[in-house]
């Protein structure tokens, strides 16, 4: 059976690294725990399945493991692993472009209830609900490259700067093209406005 | 006041919005954005949609978030043992995955197997060579019988003709391509593959050939490419044989208490039997899944399409829980995910069912790790999809 982990939850990020560096593996388990959920949003907001986030985001850990030595000292952790996520799951998208992920449909990652049901919390408002949906039919909609773009800044909360490193682009072109991501969404909103007009 | 000046570009609204921009520009935009009822109505709008769409995304319950920190945790552990050398740099990772395309993949826990671990199979391999096991799949389809025994004797007639003649056209082509090696060198560079270990650590650039020199070596040909021997080389060899002889002759009396103990109690022995090498075990959930549908462990030509359909949801949902508990453990159940995707499928698969068959054959190979006979298994079924689809030059393009 495997021993308990030593409660690492008050080290700071930096510290961590320190630990994992100096041969603690163990101490990766609390960096894994403070950014997971961040990663798996972003993993699963640009692949769009479950399947395939769960995938990059375990091969992501690992390569931010083995790239640990190369992590800048002082740094936040979380948009260097974000980074390495992003492009985990940018290659898994360009390495097959898969069935149309329906993400409305899919069912939860635990088996659960379609991601319709699970934003249908019963203490929000009807509208709200339904913008909500809207919302994600909209993004769904949107080509890949702001998809992706829009999903490193909304789901991985990454600063331009970092977008930039993780796509490989001047920190201008990330500007405009998450500009013209958000121009995109808000069109496509304002078609389903125009259908549902008493929606605002 | 700056309603009446034109509206600055949507780029430094957003940036603005998004903290982004250095102090003397943002101090612009924040006048315009103050007098100007459009662009805070865009930003507004904007923010909204953003908000919305954090709300709407699908979280996983905490159990999920757990099982994925221990997955990471046992693949970090794996590749820990990794030599240094082996380590990429993320960006080249990024640029090497972009450029593998549909050539099967071998798996980063490939790479990382230890020294050991490569002995133990160049040893079983030198075993079978002394067998006469040479060039044969016996242990393959021992392997296969062992892990899917209904599935491999009931094999339908052609697909295993067919089988036979594809392995037979592969060996022939390999025997054209390489001198015959003298039998000596057969365990010597095998053992020399055991004790250097870098030997036979695999090439990222070239998989297809990997995939099959690493088949040879779990399969125990040894035959593997031949390069003409030093002196050097060859004492080298004979001091590694010598060196392995020692643990082959370990190795064989483990195997005849292994058989005494067949002989006495068979359900014990069914416990010692030898494990696919490099095999890790199957999780109880999976193991416990395949049995209630009657499935083998690996996907083998014999197994029902019905019975995959049937199986199919389960599997997606044993996947979606995190109950593949390993690495090897998604690669069963890719496998299995490709096969009913093939059957639904049919003779004329459209543009998604082919993306999404390769796609699970692919990420089988990769996840199956240091699962010899699973990766075999996979690369052998995305081949054989390939080549229904008249694409077969694409698994060995460069």
């Amino acid at each position: 059976m495997t021993p308990p982990r030593p409660d690492r939850s008050a080290l700071t990020d930096d510290e961590l690294v320190r630990l994992v560096r100096g041969g603690e593996t163990d101490a990766f388990a609390e960096i894994v725990r403070r950014t997971r959920r961040s990663a798996y949003l972003l993993a699963r907001r640009i692949t769009r399945n479950h399947e395939d986030a769960d995938d990059v985001v375990q091969e992501s850990y690992v390569k931010a493991f083995r790239a640990l030595d190369r992590f800048t000292p002082d740094a936040a952790i979380a948009p260097w692993l974000l980074t390495i996520v992003a492009r985990t799951a940018l290659s898994s998208l360009r390495s097959v472009k898969r069935r149309a992920a329906s993400a409305l449909d899919d069912p939860g990652p635990d088996g659960g209830a379609p991601l319709a049901d699970r934003i249908a919390d019963p203490a929000s408002d009807p509208g709200a609900l339904a913008r909500r949906l809207e919302v994600e039919r909209a993004f769904g909609r949107l080509s890949e490259e702001h998809r992706v773009i829009l999903a490193m800044r909304v789901d991985g909360d990454l600063s331009y700067a970092s977008i930039a490193g993780a796509l490989g682009l001047p920190i201008g072109t990330v500007m405009s093209r998450l500009a013209r991501a958000r121009e995109a969404l808000v069109e496509q909103m304002s078609k389903y406005r125009k259908v549902i007009p008493d929606e605002r | 006041m700056s309603v009446n000046q034109p509206h600055p570009p949507h780029e430094d609204l957003f940036a603005y919005r998004d903290g982004e921009l250095k102090a003397d520009r943002r101090v612009v935009i924040e006048a315009h954005v103050l007098g100007c009822h459009t662009c805070r109505e865009l930003i507004d709008d904007v923010s909204r949609m953003e908000a919305d769409l954090s709300v709407g995304a699908p979280v996983p319950k905490d159990a999920y978030f757990e099982r994925l920190s221990e997955q990471v945790m046992a693949k970090v552990a794996a590749a820990d043992t990794a030599p240094s050398h082996e380590r990429r740099r993320p960006e080249a990772e990024a640029e090497w995955e972009e450029k593998r395309e549909l050539k099967p993949k071998l798996p980063w826990f490939a790479l990382v197997s230890t020294a050991s671990a490569a002995a133990a199979v160049i040893v079983v391999g030198v075993l079978l060579v002394r067998e006469g096991a040479v060039w044969r799949r016996a242990p393959s389809v021992a392997v296969l019988e062992r892990s899917a025994p209904d599935a491999a004797r009931s094999r339908a007639p052609g697909d295993s003709e067919s089988a036979r003649s594809r392995a037979g056209r592969r060996e022939a082509k390999k025997r054209e391509d390489r001198a015959a090696p003298p039998p000596a060198s057969i365990p010597s560079r095998g053992l020399k593959a055991a004790v250097g270990g870098e030997k036979g650590k695999l090439d990222a650039k070239n998989e297809a050939d990997e995939l099959n020199a690493n088949k040879q070596v779990a399969l125990g040909s040894g035959a593997v490419e031949e390069k003409p021997k030093t002196q050097e080389n060859l004492k080298e060899g004979e001091n590694q044989q010598r060196a392995g002889q020692a643990a082959l002759e370990k190795l064989s009396s483990a195997r005849d208490k292994d058989s005494s103990l067949r002989a006495a109690a068979p359900e014990a022995s069914q416990a010692l039997a030898p494990v696919p090498l490099g095999a890790e075990p199957v999780g109880e959930s999976l193991k416990a899944l395949l049995q209630r549908y009657g499935l083998p462990l690996v996907w083998g030509p014999g197994v029902s399409d019905d019975v995959v359909l049937r199986a199919e949801p389960a599997l997606r949902n044993l996947y979606r829980i995190g109950g593949a508990s390993s690495a090897s453990d998604s690669a069963r159940v890719r496998l299995y995910l490709a096969e009913s995707a093939r059957v639904r499928a049919g003779a004329a698969p459209d543009s998604a069912a082919i993306d999404e068959i390769v796609h699970h054959y692919r990420r089988a190979i990769r996840l199956a790790g240091n699962d010899a006979e699973l990766r075999r298994v996979a690369a052998e079924r995305l081949q054989d999809f390939l080549n229904e689809l008249g694409d077969e030059p694409e698994l060995h393009s460069p």
